[in-house]
């Protein structure tokens, strides 16, 4: 029970955490506007210069801005050694694991609303046909987006610790999500190095489940594709936790408790 | 703030050259510029549009402390509306007075035109002309801006300037 708690605790004052850098005006933009800018910029290049129709690049897009999670679960974590509370984490007996994954708990069903909103202009604005899809199945296909989104957040705010600076390694991220998870451009016409980076990536097989259900696909068919991208997605945030893990151990070794 | 930004942008030139080069590689394209000298005043007409461009962006950033966030998205209408990635005639024609007014657009307008070749020098002057407008316009509106971020700080008495 106490584990419940403290894993509720830790992820509403996460979420709450959010609006220490962001204006709740800014907030609304980055649910509306960000979706429709980006749907709009990669609709526009794929009508140019792509070769699949218009739907192709707009359901792409609108499962893409399921990528919102990213920047505040990494930053989250990355903050706590710019504000100085990492002595106190390195210090508590708190379980590390619920800790460490509380932080993208909220933050996941934030980026489901996102991708919801996204969705919703998908067809009122570019008229996307979701007449025939497999609601069930692609509301998964949307969850599943985002827990990749939320995973790799964690990853990136842990490897924050080593390298560079969280919002810089999230920006990189999402340019490697847009351009590497199917979304804008068929994995199957990628060169072969950067169809395996694809494959390493959540939100790969998300993206294409949705594709199929949003056609009216069978959950049955596309539960595979969900069942691994949740794997792969899991992968990222052990290995977040394996990070701050082995960050904790050296600055426990050093006494600097906020650094290694 | 002027000089800082001019910095950074003389700092990213060297981006510039390796997005170039490693794209070139990397896609098997050739870079050929079909008229040097239109292009070199092209280049550095939009060099200076765009550090308006920034300087102004960067005024916004200081009057509001989440801007900062978006300002990678803040890219994507400049792109759309810039004529940088798709030309603007696939936009609906209400949005051309926007692409208008933006000096991006007629930077890139400029560099795509001179590089190309196909558009005599004499035809580029009303493009110049238009980039260098827009470039003095934007700078007219970054300076209330900067009074405003002055003004603020003074009434709040600090030096953070937000």
């Amino acid at each position: 029970m106490a584990s419940v708690g403290l894993f509720v605790a830790t992820a509403v004052f996460s979420y709450r955490a959010l609006f220490l850098w962001l204006t709740p005006s800014a907030y609304l933009f980055s649910k509306i506007g960000v979706p429709l800018l980006q749907m709009t910029l990669f609709s526009l290049i794929g009508g140019f210069g792509g070769a699949q129709p218009a739907s192709f690049y707009v359901l792409g897009n609108a499962m893409l801005a399921g990528y919102r999670p990213i920047y505040p679960v990494a930053t989250t974590i990355a903050a706590e050694g710019v504000h100085g509370t990492l002595p106190y984490v390195t210090a508590s007996p708190a379980n590390r694991a619920i800790l460490f994954f509380a932080r993208g708990a909220i933050h996941v069903f934030d980026g489901l609303q996102s991708v919801g909103v996204a969705f919703l202009l998908a067809v009122l604005v570019f008229q996307l046909d979701v007449s025939s899809a497999n609601w069930q199945g692609l509301v998964l296909a949307m969850f599943v987006a985002t827990c990749g989104a939320g995973a790799i957040g964690l990853f990136l705010g842990s490897a924050a610790y080593l390298v560079l600076d969280a919002a810089f390694l999230a920006n990189n991220a999402l340019m490697v999500l847009i351009l590497l998870t199917g979304a804008n451009i068929e994995i199957a016409e990628l060169p072969d190095p950067l169809r395996a980076m694809s494959l390493a990536l959540p939100m790969t097989r998300s993206i294409a489940a949705a594709r199929s259900l949003a056609g009216g696909g069978s959950l049955e068919e596309n539960i595979a594709l969900l069942g691994a991208d949740l794997l792969v997605a899991t992968a990222w945030a052990i290995v977040g936790l394996l990070v701050v893990s082995l960050v904790e151990r050296e600055s426990r070794r050093r006494g600097t408790l906020d650094s290694v | 703030m002027a000089g800082r930004l001019l910095g950074t942008m003389v700092f990213s030139l060297g981006s510039v050259a390796v997005s170039y080069s490693v794209g070139a590689w990397l896609f098997n394209y050739e870079i050929a510029v079909e008229d040097p000298l239109a292009f070199a005043v092209s280049c550095l007409l939009a060099f200076v549009a765009l550090w308006s461009s920034a300087l102004a962006m960067s005024a916004l950033g200081v009057l509001s402390r989440s801007i900062h966030s978006f300002l990678n998205i803040f890219e994507y209408p400049v792109y759309i509306l810039a004529g940088f990635l798709v030309p603007i005639a696939l936009l609906p024609g209400w949005t051309n007075i926007g692409s208008y007014l933006l000096p991006p657009f007629w930077a890139a307008l400029a560099l795509h035109s001179s590089a190309g070749g196909h558009v005599p020098r004499g035809d580029l002057l009303p493009v110049w002309a238009m980039l260098i407008l827009s470039t003095l316009a934007t700078l007219l509106i970054a300076r209330p801006l900067y009074g405003l971020v002055l003004a603020r700080a003074r009434a709040s008495g600090t030096l953070a300037l937000s």
